[in-house]
């Protein structure tokens, strides 16, 4: 019972009150770069949630019986992030072998996972919340559904945005700013959620 | 066949070269480990030093030693990160708290003072990370300040009311959550030292 | 002759190529920690000195690293920056290392970094290099710095820490809650297409 407790305010705690796009500002490049239709937004979100939760759970086993006993946390940054290059390598490989029709949905972002810094992100914020091995897979779970909707809505908003006549010197990533600023202030809304 | 050979010698170069490239970059971090931790250490227990200083004026600390079910259970319910007992003239004379509970940006680690009666005497932050000009305005005197001489019993945070309660603290406009945060951080520490001070009776 | 190319790459960072307001890159920390103009400083400061030193060792190893495993390479090689950097402001800036969290080692990940070792560290020769680290870390400072100084001033109504108007000035919060972010970033790059337009209509 307090498994399901803990699964559910994190995901009330990952998708909306510290959204990992709105809120907290990880993963911007593909947010503003792979956002412009919602089909390829959806398949960015897919893509990135796999590997946030492998990720996770990894680099949590990495952390606690390798880097902890051995006294070298100072190697977390490096060894995370080749572990996570490694990872997202081994997955496009594996997919591309076991399921073709997948890897031609999803292989075009797999390349791009390395560097979101959402990735690396919910890894390091895992350590230093000191999650527990539950808590650490339910909490990349959802914020990485937190950056799979904040990527869909913007997306959603933006193929509205194409066919809106917008002042000159606004087109582009203006507008696209100014479009995330206000789906921002919504989420500020749920700022004050508690659980 | 000697394409596979040729591609296993190929692999083993790959991974050669990178575990080389690997072992320089650990070797280097070590180098800078070594050069930097003591100085890290020294900063952390310098600064818990004169916060502790700052909530307890004129007493000395010492370190309550604590089993270790005992701190698992604190830091799962208070937010426990270490405990000081306080003597002036060789009297108690309260206790030092230090708790790290959970604010916008991080955990905002902070010492709170509590005096032989469990008043709030002080709270002083040594880390956070929340936002400049909103909840990095918890490091004014306007807002800790409050936090002191005459506040007792479980603490709640109210808006926009110019003369709290002895046990309400006004919230810091724009940033409630770091206000509840430092709030439940005191209340934490308020029960904690609850439990220390039955203890030692 | 030589140093004035040296120069001209620096200057291509700082302007005709800067990494916030041209090529767009690394909006992470752009957005997150420009929140005070101390914050963005520190941030770019902290980005340069990785770039420098990760073009430099790039360029340097440049012939020596597989095709195959270049990515993985650059990645280690930046790392290691990102984690002494870290190492450093922890030990003689810990207010900055604190304001920034995060975000130090996620420099690591910085489009940046990894976009400046692809197209610059892996082709040229490591003096130049490293100007190009220079440059582009300079005029990433510069973007943040711009960010931030616009949104203390509107959001906190201070500058460097420090209050600009009366104590009656109501500074306007938004700014520096994360929407501001986006809000601020999207008028500057507005305000930026119609300098550059009307300089180009000038010019012609």
């Amino acid at each position: 019972m307090s498994y399901l407790k803990e699964f559910f305010s994190l995901a009330v705690l990952g998708v909306l009150i510290e959204n990992f796009v709105l809120v907290k500002f990880y993963g911007i490049c593909p947010f503003l770069g792979v956002s412009k239709k919602t089909d390829t937004a959806l398949g960015m979100g897919m893509a990135v949630t796999f590997v946030m939760v492998l990720a996770s759970l990894l680099t949590w086993l990495v952390q606690r019986y390798i880097l902890i006993p051995l006294n070298v946390e100072y190697l977390q940054t490096i060894s995370f992030i080749l572990l996570i290059a490694a990872l997202v390598q081994f997955v496009e490989m594996v997919v591309a072998k076991l399921v073709p029709s997948l890897y031609s949905a999803l292989g075009i972002y797999l390349p791009l996972i390395t560097t979101n810094c959402a990735v690396l992100g919910v890894t390091l914020i895992n350590v230093q919340r000191e999650y527990t091995l539950f808590q650490t897979l339910s909490f990349s779970f959802w914020s990485a559904m937190g950056f799979t909707l904040a990527i869909f809505l913007f997306a959603g908003v933006r193929e509205r945005l194409e066919t809106s006549k917008i002042p000159k010197y606004l087109q582009g990533f203006p507008i696209a700013l100014i479009t995330a600023g206000l789906i921002a202030m919504a989420f500020l809304g749920f700022q004050g959620l508690s659980f | 066949m000697d394409n596979s050979s040729n591609n296993k010698v190929f692999i083993i170069k790959l991974a050669s070269i990178l575990f080389a490239i690997t072992f320089i970059a650990t070797l280097l971090l070590t180098l800078c480990n070594y050069l930097t931790k003591d100085r890290i250490a020294e900063l952390a227990s310098k600064n818990a030093e004169i916060a502790k200083q700052e909530v307890l004026e004129d007493a000395t600390f010492e370190n309550i030693e604590l089993s270790d079910d005992m701190i698992a259970k604190l830091q799962k319910e208070f937010s426990f990160v270490a405990a000081y007992k306080a003597e002036r003239n060789n009297e108690f004379a309260g206790y030092c708290i230090n708790v790290a509970p959970a604010g916008f940006g991080g955990n905002i680690d902070m010492i709170v003072g509590l005096d032989s009666e469990l008043n709030f005497t002080g709270i002083k932050i040594i880390s956070m990370a929340e936002t400049p000009g909103l909840g990095a305005k918890a490091q004014d005197e306007s807002f800790y300040g409050q936090y002191a001489d005459g506040k007792k019993g479980t603490l709640s945070v109210v808006k926009n009311n110019p003369s709290p309660a002895e046990d309400e603290i006004q919230a810091i406009s724009g940033a409630t959550i770091t206000s509840k945060a430092v709030t439940d951080g005191a209340n934490a520490a308020l029960e904690i030292a609850k439990i220390l001070k039955k203890e030692a009776e | 002759m030589k140093n004035n190319s040296n120069l001209k790459i620096l200057s291509n960072g700082i302007i005709a190529e800067n990494p916030t307001f041209i090529q767009l890159l690394g909006m992470c920390p752009t957005l997150a920690v420009t929140t005070s103009l101390i914050n963005a400083i520190g941030m770019g400061l902290s980005a340069t000195f990785v770039l420098i030193f990760s073009n430099l060792v790039i360029s340097i190893l440049r012939k020596c690293i597989p095709n195959k495993i270049r990515i993985a390479s650059y990645i280690v090689v930046i790392a290691a920056f990102v984690s002494v950097i870290e190492m450093l402001l922890k030990a003689y800036l810990p207010s900055i290392s604190d304001a920034l969290g995060l975000f130090i080692p996620l420099i690591t990940v910085n489009c940046i970094i990894l976009a400046r070792a692809e197209s610059f560290a892996s082709k040229n020769k490591p003096i130049p290099s490293a100007f190009d680290g220079l440059g582009m870390g300079l005029g990433f400072t510069l973007g943040l710095s711009v960010l931030g100084t616009v949104r203390e001033i509107l959001g906190a109504g201070t500058l460097l820490g420090f209050p600009l108007f009366g104590s009656s000035f109501e500074p306007a919060l938004i700014f520096i809650l994360p929407p501001g972010a986006f809000l601020a970033l999207g008028i500057i790059l507005a305000i930026y297409n119609i300098l550059k337009d009307e300089k180009g209509a000038a010019s012609k």
